[in-house]
């Protein structure tokens, strides 16, 4: 009987310590921001987007903000990227478009780029693009988003919610196309759907 | 016949492993699930098919451990594909793998470890709320929770190896807890 009670304590004691650790991992890993140097891609371009988006754990995240921007640089934009963070644009009014990106956790956008959608100054009829990325249902956490941007003022343009373990495209995906080449080619394709304002 | 049935299910959990990795990386997720149930069943039904049918056998135990691996490696391997799980994991249940086998193989008597013997059947827990829930954020909470579970789990084993390599220094020591070993 002793022996029992004594090894349901040391099961009771691994399962508690691995919540604790797994819990206070979770809560670092979904909450850090990365702060990097703001880019400039296409020097040359038309007009100026701002992309500000949150890096998930996988390279996704990034795959899938890489895509969207290079559909903005096909058709013209002068693109400045940054990660959510301190160095990220606090007023955005100058830009001609602002893009948010960050991955889902909990069938909501990572809470860094919701911090940032909520504290963002000069957004006031911007055109504004989303670019979320997860594993499975997206479709509440790219509503919330899209509420977010709308409460800043914001006027979305294009909104995207690509999967990793949904097809993005059920059509491409029955022709043959891996879910994650069709994830950046709509992407992609979402990019190039907005044109920057002639000079 | 029917005495072959534990291996046969051990077996066909082998060979279902890669199936479950090409389904998981089409994206076929239905099935995918379906295919881990039936993975799974036949781990919980082959150890008590095994020993009701009196044909438990060290050849057996090594196959269920084989086809746990199998399964373990090819279904994180799958989502490692997909970067639902990162690579590195494997190399861990690899490492993982390669101390158990090590340290049971250099051990002078079984050693008795109750947290290690419950790690195949955390990684299949994990694949599996993998497969029905697939949200980041739940990802992030299963990868620190293997990972805290394994540095436990490696902690426990060195622990039980130095007081079974003590007590068989010291025979005065008593061994009366040395029961259920893995």
């Amino acid at each position: 009987m002793r022996v029992k009670l004594r090894r349901l304590l040391q099961i009771l004691g691994v399962v508690l310590a691995v919540l604790v650790i797994a819990g206070a991992a979770t809560m670092y890993a979904t909450n850090r921001t990365h702060d990097t140097p703001l880019l400039v891609v296409n020097q040359s371009g038309r007009a100026t987007a701002l992309v500000v988006y949150q890096p998930g754990l996988s390279a996704f995240q990034q795959e899938m903000t890489d895509a969207f921007l290079d559909g903005l640089v096909d058709v013209g934009w002068r693109v400045e990227v940054t990660t959510v963070g301190d160095r990220a644009p606090q007023y955005v009014a100058p830009y001609g478009l602002v893009v948010f990106g960050g991955p889902v956790y909990w069938s909501s956008p990572a809470r860094p780029l919701r911090r940032y959608i909520a504290q963002v100054k000069g957004l006031h009829d911007m055109p504004t693009a989303i670019v979320l990325t997860g594993l499975g249902s997206v479709k509440g956490a790219k509503a919330e988003a899209e509420h977010l941007v709308r409460a800043a003022g914001g006027a979305i343009v294009a909104s995207l919610a690509l999967t990793i373990m949904r097809p993005n495209d059920e059509e491409a995906m029955r022709a043959g196309e891996r879910n994650r080449v069709t994830a950046a080619r709509l992407a992609r394709e979402a990019g190039r759907q907005i044109t920057p304002p002639a000079r | 016949m029917i005495r072959h049935l534990p291996s046969a299910l051990s077996s066909a959990r082998l060979a279902a492993a890669p199936a479950l990795a090409l389904l998981i990386v089409r994206n076929h997720w239905t099935a995918a699930l379906a295919c881990f149930a039936c993975i799974a069943a036949s781990d919980l039904l082959d150890g008590p098919l095994a020993r009701a049918l009196h044909v438990a056998s060290p050849r057996g135990a090594r196959l269920d451990i084989a086809a746990d691996l199998g399964v373990v490696l090819c279904g994180f391997g799958a989502f490692a594909i997909l970067s639902v799980y990162p690579w590195w994991l494997l190399l861990v249940f690899g490492a993982m793998f390669a101390q158990f086998v090590i340290t049971s193989r250099h051990a002078r008597r079984p050693i008795y470890d109750p947290i290690g013997k419950y790690y195949g059947a955390v990684l299949f827990a994990v694949l599996g709320v993998t497969l029905a829930v697939r949200d980041g954020g739940l990802i992030i909470a299963l990868t620190s929770a293997v990972l805290a579970f394994t540095v436990i789990a490696i902690a426990s084993r060195m622990f039980r190896l130095l007081r079974a390599g003590r007590r068989d220094a010291d025979p005065a020591l008593p061994r009366h807890h040395l029961s259920g070993y893995s």
